[in-house]
């Protein structure tokens, strides 16, 4: 599919907020329990590492994107490599794509079920977002950018306030030892996580709806260090409150914090309205997760729209989704392979760039 | 040729996918609330059958409540608002399951407010066994409170629990965990601290007592509590201060039950029971003191006391060289300011040139207090205080901290306290009455 | 569509898989970028005056005597007026309907000068017996038969000489119409009190006693449908965008219907989401509110016999603002703003959030509550959604009957409801106090939501939260929430996002709901697209000490300033 700019143009503030949603789903998973297990007290420092690597990246690839303007990512690779590898690639990462969002939604149907609706069964559950997920990406990319935004500073506040309630519960002194369980083990970690912000590619897919290259530079730059900035937020304040063998047993870790919200008696058991947060985020992630899998595919392909992917695509999720038996199972296959899945992620943006430094000298005119 | 909008047929079609799947899924969640039982108060005890425990709860009769609001005069116009129900079995999910058997809705434990367990229990097995069930369903949240019986079975304080004020038996909690913060005679636990200080290194946890008074006990007949007569009650004090021991408090009427001292709890168990007097000094140490009124003796006129309003200005600060070999010397200085509240004596003691002497008093007795506390501690290898916190932030590593063997090098250690007490304000009065014959 | 047509339905379910190409990104927007969809409409209806064949007016008489009486079934209406006048120089025919003309007009203005003119058939010209009419101002020429049936049936009186294959149309008409009366579903305390009335010229003369500009254009539109001439495009040539008043132009003229009865009608044929519950326009009866939209770019369509105008575009917070937030001093209409923005998301989620409290998350209430809830319930044999539906069930009867009942015993109803509702429904133990105390601050809050046609919208989606809420709890509304936000931002007001300035977010000094200082607001909206930014100078209160004097600085530069960027525009 090929994205004009008269198809839409995105906001800046917009492209922002939709990033900030895809990127800071995976954090109302089990995350913080495996940071905190891996590297101890100082597990709010990965986010962090993790970001120097990741500005890095983007970096390269918003100069990528630079050299190409007017086309997005898949464009570039069928620029550089052929239109084959423009199909084999964009099949590639609507695959990643689609397997993540189906991880993500397998473990948020199971925490659902374990916290708010224990009757329920999973299938309800997970028919209903994935419709919705079809339905919010089936009008695009401009207007699921605007329901991103629109909710955006609601969800900003809630999620800081019910954070900062919780923060009565804690002890300074939980942040000590100050080095965990040593410098190694949080390398460790870090490598582990280094995927954390790998959905900033998003922008790379979607880089001709914006009017100017320089406002996809910032916006990928200013959602990045926010984006990290509540990662450490988040993991600050659950190091905070939970100490390290409390905290990495927890299922569901962040809504557990919200759990333990008691001011007196008028302001306690809030945590089905923070559900409003993270269910809010996440649904729209996910979506975002979809509709991304169908643009790679359309444009892979060069097919004129995306839109009827939505639906086979939509069957496809369901199915990884309920591929595996356990929910300790998903969970535990979604701690191990984001740290593979960073390769294709990093590594072909990073690939193309050398490719284009080398052998691409000619600069595209803008038309 | 009609025109019409594609997105039509697929708005419907959605639309219909979307009713479809909310109708075929019912409800599952949905309960209403006259289906459910709510369990307000659960209670655990060793049972008299061998690896079976007693399980009581407490059970809200919504129906007995008078939505118009207002409550009774005396206890035969109201019926009650809850109902206590036993159970023995093996675990506590087979006891709620083996209650459904003879309870017509379905149990719900999201408005539990305490689980208070039996002394028996709490000395012979422990309560670890008890509270993974406790975290593990959701419908138990990690802000119950935790309280121990200190004489006897949690099922004796369901039996005779008679709130003076509250209808409510959650108010009750509420409110008695509130009082517990204001007079610093215990701290209140709930199960996240319980779990979290048990999962963490060289520390041991408390919980709250609450203990039955006897004298109370005795009054109550037929679910009223009729104060004795005064020659009985008389006959049936004691000579003790009250809170300075573990003894009850010397008292006539109101509820049978009170809360006051700690049970320091280790591995699970409780190893011992400490007083009113000795908490305040823990929660000095813990860090967990606010507020409390604490009376001291005269330092010049026999068998008077004066009252001082404590607070507590800053953090403790303690420093503890655990680089050296043993024994460590542990410093400790509590940094506390108060009003002065009673002067029984009636001598001028109001003027900076004479606070000394008051003070001097206060910082006197706290430090013997928390020597003899933590000596106490010390013979049982025991650290509730959580002393370790502070040698934890000079370390790098937690592989370090985890080898420090504290509480071993704890029980050996020399501890000096000092107290840095200052008296702020004297009240509405300056000096005390004067007597004109007496001057 | 029907259903049972498989092959049709087939084809419809393919188009969930498959994507016509041709409607893809072809929605209307004020964008510059984006250039307007252009289809081609094939217009099949049967009845199209336009396209009839047209014959000439005869020269004789009698041949159009003839001819006009058969056009108009003269025979079987007697409200049609033949009449034939004798004069020196030849007959006059004067057709016309009696009911759509006064009769003193005709006979002062047309029939005197004619007949009292006195020369040969010879000398006169058409040019002069055309400047004869000296009474009436609007007169026509006609050369069709089938033009001549058009002007009569829009009420002008038809004068045709003998000799000429020409014809004149002359107004003449009566200006039947009710007074001016006070706005009926728009009140407000301070403000003007006149309204529309179903007369259209009343309605222009309102409008034009406002803002008295020659740049405010009252445009009416031809259009094919059999009634002609009753539709008004009103806007500002040099504010209101040209794209803007292009599309509502080919929208209006698209419509090729018998009648439209109302602007209610119009809407449905203009809007671009008429599946939507919210109406993507604001009807009003109030000539202030829609000078006000006017010159913030929005483009007025208006009716001959209907009282109201439809204003688009519009925001969702327009429908949320009432004229008297304007007349008031600035707290008291942000304030009112405030409320109405907390009662319309209490109308749209309180029962919803209700029952999922209830029946879903009871820990969310504190104790003492739940249990008094529970004991409440306990003589309640229904779920707490049956009760909500119930209740929401009774309180439409109730309004409906308010809103058919004859006026004088009209009060009386709000009491039985009352009492029907607040006694009587508890002790017959058919629904918890708790749940009346819901709905009837639900109620209430609907109601005082301005724009009635929202406070509808607003109803239905309660209850689609309701059936969320009973399935799904929290999660459901989350779920629900997400859907609807999406369906506001996806709205387009002619072009403009319906969420705009807040989504597309826009910042600046825009009039959301903390209604600005008036004299600070300089600026037009931004999303309109106007030609024009600037609402009012830069200076407004240039007396005030407080004003610092960089002000007048700017002033001066931004005078200087602008013929300069007025030429480069034009560059």
């Amino acid at each position: 599919m090929k994205i004009r700019k008269k198809d839409g143009v995105i906001g800046s503030f917009e492209a922002f907020c939709l990033c900030n949603y895809l990127i800071y789903t995976k954090m109302f998973l089990a995350m913080p329990r495996h940071l905190i297990e891996e590297a101890g007290p100082i597990a709010w420092a990965v986010p962090i590492l993790v970001l120097i690597f990741s500005l890095l990246f983007f970096y390269i690839l918003t100069n990528l994107l630079q050299r190409f303007e007017d086309l997005s990512f898949l464009e570039i690779i069928g620029e550089l490599w052929g239109s084959s590898m423009q199909w084999i690639i964009g099949v590639l990462f609507a695959f990643l794509f689609l397997v993540i969002t189906a991880y993500q939604l397998r473990i948020i149907g199971e925490f659902l079920l374990s916290t708010l609706l224990p009757q329920t069964p999973l299938s309800a559950v997970l028919f209903i977002m994935v419709a919705t997920f079809v339905y919010l990406a089936y009008f695009g990319i401009e207007n699921l950018a605007r329901l991103a935004g629109l909710l955006f500073p609601w969800l900003l506040v809630a999620f800081v306030v019910t954070f900062l309630l919780a923060v009565g519960r804690g002890e300074f002194y939980n942040f000590s030892p100050w080095l965990g369980y040593g410098e190694w083990r949080l390398f460790v970690s870090t490598v582990n996580h280094i995927g954390i912000y790998k959905e900033i590619l998003l922008l790379a897919f979607i880089a001709p709806l914006f009017r100017k290259h320089q406002t996809l530079r910032r916006t990928g730059f200013t959602s990045l260090i926010f984006v990290a900035f509540f990662f450490f937020f988040a993991m600050a304040i659950y190091i905070y409150v939970f100490p390290v063998h409390t905290g990495s047993e927890l299922g569901f870790p962040l809504f557990q914090l919200t759990r333990l919200v008691y001011y007196g008696a008028f302001l306690q058991r809030i945590d089905p309205l923070f559900m409003f947060v993270w269910a809010s985020i996440s649904i729209v992630g996910m979506a975002t997760g979809l509709y991304v899998s169908a643009l790679s595919l359309a444009q892979g392909a060069k097919a004129s729209d995306y839109r009827p992917f939505l639906f086979p695509l939509a069957v496809i999720l369901l199915a990884i989704a309920f591929y595996h038996e356990s929910s300790m199972e998903a969970v535990k296959n979604y701690r191990l392979f984001p740290a593979y899945i960073a390769i294709p992620f990093f590594g072909i943006p990073i690939l193309a760039w050398l490719w284009a430094l080398l052998f691409h000298r000619q600069r595209r005119q803008r038309q | 040729m009609k025109i019409k909008s594609s997105s039509l047929p697929k708005a419907i079609f959605l639309s219909l996918l979307l009713l479809l799947t909310l109708l075929n899924t019912g409800c599952w969640d949905r309960r209403e609330l006259e289906s459910l039982a709510f369990v307000l108060t659960l209670g655990i005890d060793q049972s008299a059958i061998d690896n079976q425990y007693d399980f009581t709860f407490r059970i809200a009769v919504p129906g007995n409540l008078d939505p118009r609001g207002g409550k009774g005069t005396s206890a035969e116009e109201m019926p009650d608002t809850s109902k206590v129900v036993t159970v023995t079995a093996r675990s506590l999910p087979e006891a709620i399951s083996l209650l459904r058997t003879s309870i017509e809705r379905s149990l719900d434990f999201r408005h539990l407010r305490v689980v208070i367990f039996g002394e028996e229990l709490a000395y012979k097995e422990g309560l670890l066994f008890h509270i993974d069930h406790l975290e593990r369903d959701p419908h138990f949240r990690r802000t119950i409170y935790v309280w121990i019986n200190k004489f006897g079975t949690a099922r004796d304080v369901f039996l005779i629990n008679m709130p003076v004020l509250e209808a409510f038996v959650t108010r009750y909690i509420e409110g008695t965990n509130e009082s517990i913060r204001e007079t610093g005679y215990a701290r209140p636990i709930i199960l996240h601290d319980l779990v979290a200080e048990t999962e963490e290194h060289h520390v041991d946890t408390v919980i709250p007592l609450i203990c039955i008074n006897p004298i109370i006990e005795e009054e109550k007949k037929d679910g009223k509590i009729v104060p004795m007569p005064t020659e009985k009650y008389r006959e049936s004090v004691k000579d003790i201060i009250g809170g300075e021991q573990m003894e009850h408090i010397n008292r006539s009427g109101g509820n049978p039950l009170e809360i006051i001292g700690l049970a320091v709890i280790q591995e699970g168990k409780m190893i011992e029971q400490i007083s009113g007097w000795e908490s305040r000094v823990y929660s000095l140490l813990r860090d967990s003191y606010r507020y409390g009124t604490w009376t001291f003796e005269d330092p010049e006129v026999e068998n008077k006391t004066f009252a001082v309003e404590l607070y507590r200005s800053r953090p403790p600060r303690v420093e503890i060289d655990w680089q050296k070999e043993d024994p460590v010397t542990i410093d400790i200085t509590f940094f506390l300011e108060g009003n002065v509240r009673d002067i029984q004596s009636l001598e001028k003691y109001i003027s900076p040139e004479t606070y000394p002497l008051l003070e001097g008093v206060v910082t006197k007795v706290i430090a013997e207090q928390t020597i003899e506390l933590i000596s106490k501690m010390q013979e049982l290898e025991t650290d509730p205080f959580y002393l370790a916190r502070f040698i934890r932030t000079q370390m790098l590593y937690k592989q370090e901290y985890i080898a420090l063997d504290w509480k071993k090098r704890f029980a050996q250690a020399e501890v000096n306290v000092t107290v840095d007490f200052n008296l702020r304000r004297p009240g509405l009065v300056i000096q005390p009455m004067v007597i004109p014959e007496q001057e | 569509m029907s259903l049972l047509n498989w092959k049709k339905s087939l084809q419809n379910f393919k188009k969930l898989f498959v994507v016509d190409s041709s409607t893809q990104g072809k929605t209307f927007s004020l964008s510059s970028s984006r250039q307007p969809y252009q289809r081609k409409v094939t217009l099949t209806r049967k009845y199209n005056p336009k396209n009839k064949e047209k014959r000439d007016i005869p020269v004789a008489t009698k041949d159009i005597q003839k001819a006009i009486a058969s056009l108009f079934h003269a025979n079987k209406n007697p409200d049609f007026v033949n009449r034939v006048l004798k004069t020196s120089y030849g007959q006059i025919s004067i057709f016309y309907y009696q009911s759509m003309i006064d009769a003193q007009q005709v006979q002062d203005a047309v029939i005197e000068p004619l007949v009292s003119l006195n020369a040969e058939q010879e000398q006169l010209s058409w040019e002069n017996l055309k400047d004869l009419l000296t009474y009436s101002h609007v007169t026509k020429e006609v050369t069709t038969l089938e033009d001549s049936a058009v002007q009569i049936s829009a009420g002008r009186v038809f004068v045709h000489v003998e000799g000429f294959a020409i014809a004149l149309a002359v107004k003449a008409g009566t200006r039947e119409s009710r007074a001016v009366e006070s706005p009926k579903t728009e009140t407000v305390i301070r403000g003007a009190n006149d309204s529309f009335v179903e007369e259209i010229r009343t309605n222009l003369y309102l409008l034009r006693m406002r803002l008295s500009i020659p740049e405010f254009i009252a445009e009416p539109i031809e259009q094919p449908h059999r009634s002609q001439e009753r539709l008004y495009m009103l806007y500002i040539e040099g504010v209101t965008s040209p794209k803007l008043v292009k599309e509502m132009r080919r929208r209006l003229q698209a419509i090729n219907v018998d009648a439209l009865h109302s602007i209610g009608n119009l809407e449905h044929y203009v809007q671009g989401r008429p599946l939507s519950v919210f109406s993507q326009g604001i009807t009003t009866e109030r000539p202030d509110r829609t000078i006000s939209h006017l010159l913030e770019g929005s483009v007025a369509v208006m009716m001959k016999g209907s009282p109201n105008a439809l204003l688009m575009p519009v925001t969702l917070w327009s429908q949320l603002h009432s004229p008297e937030d304007y007349y008031f001093r600035w707290p008291i209409g942000t304030f009112a703003r405030v409320i109405r923005l907390i009662a319309l998301i209490v109308a749209i989620f309180l029962p919803s959030l209700y029952i999922a409290v209830v029946n879903f998350h009871p820990e969310m209430i504190r104790t003492e509550l739940m249990l008094s809830i529970a004991s409440a319930r306990e003589r309640v044999p229904f779920p707490t959604f049956l009760e909500i539906l119930f209740l929401e069930l009774a309180f439409e009867f109730i309004r409906e009957s308010a809103l058919r009942i004859p006026n004088m015993i009209g009060p009386t109803i709000g009491i039985v409801g009352a009492i029907i509702i607040g006694q009587a429904v508890v002790e017959a133990g058919i629904v918890s106090p708790i749940v009346i105390v819901i709905l009837a601050i639900t109620v209430l809050a609907g109601f005082s939501i301005p724009y009635y046609t929202l406070t509808y919208s607003v109803r239905i989606l309660r209850l689609i939260f309701v059936f969320f809420a009973s399935t799904f709890g929290f999660f459901g509304i989350v779920v629900g929430l997400l859907l609807l936000a999406h369906h506001l931002v996806s709205l387009k007001s002619l072009g403009v996002p319906f969420l705009s300035p807040v989504s597309p977010l826009r910042p600046g000094n825009q009039d959301v709901i903390i209604r600005p200082l008036p004299y600070l607001q300089e600026l037009r909206p931004t999303f309109m697209g106007v030609l024009n930014k600037q609402k009012e100078a830069l200076l407004q209160r240039p007396w005030d000490v407080n004003t610092p004097s960089e002000i007048h600085l700017l002033k001066s530069y931004t005078r200087s300033k602008k013929p300069a960027l007025r030429k480069k525009k034009k560059q």
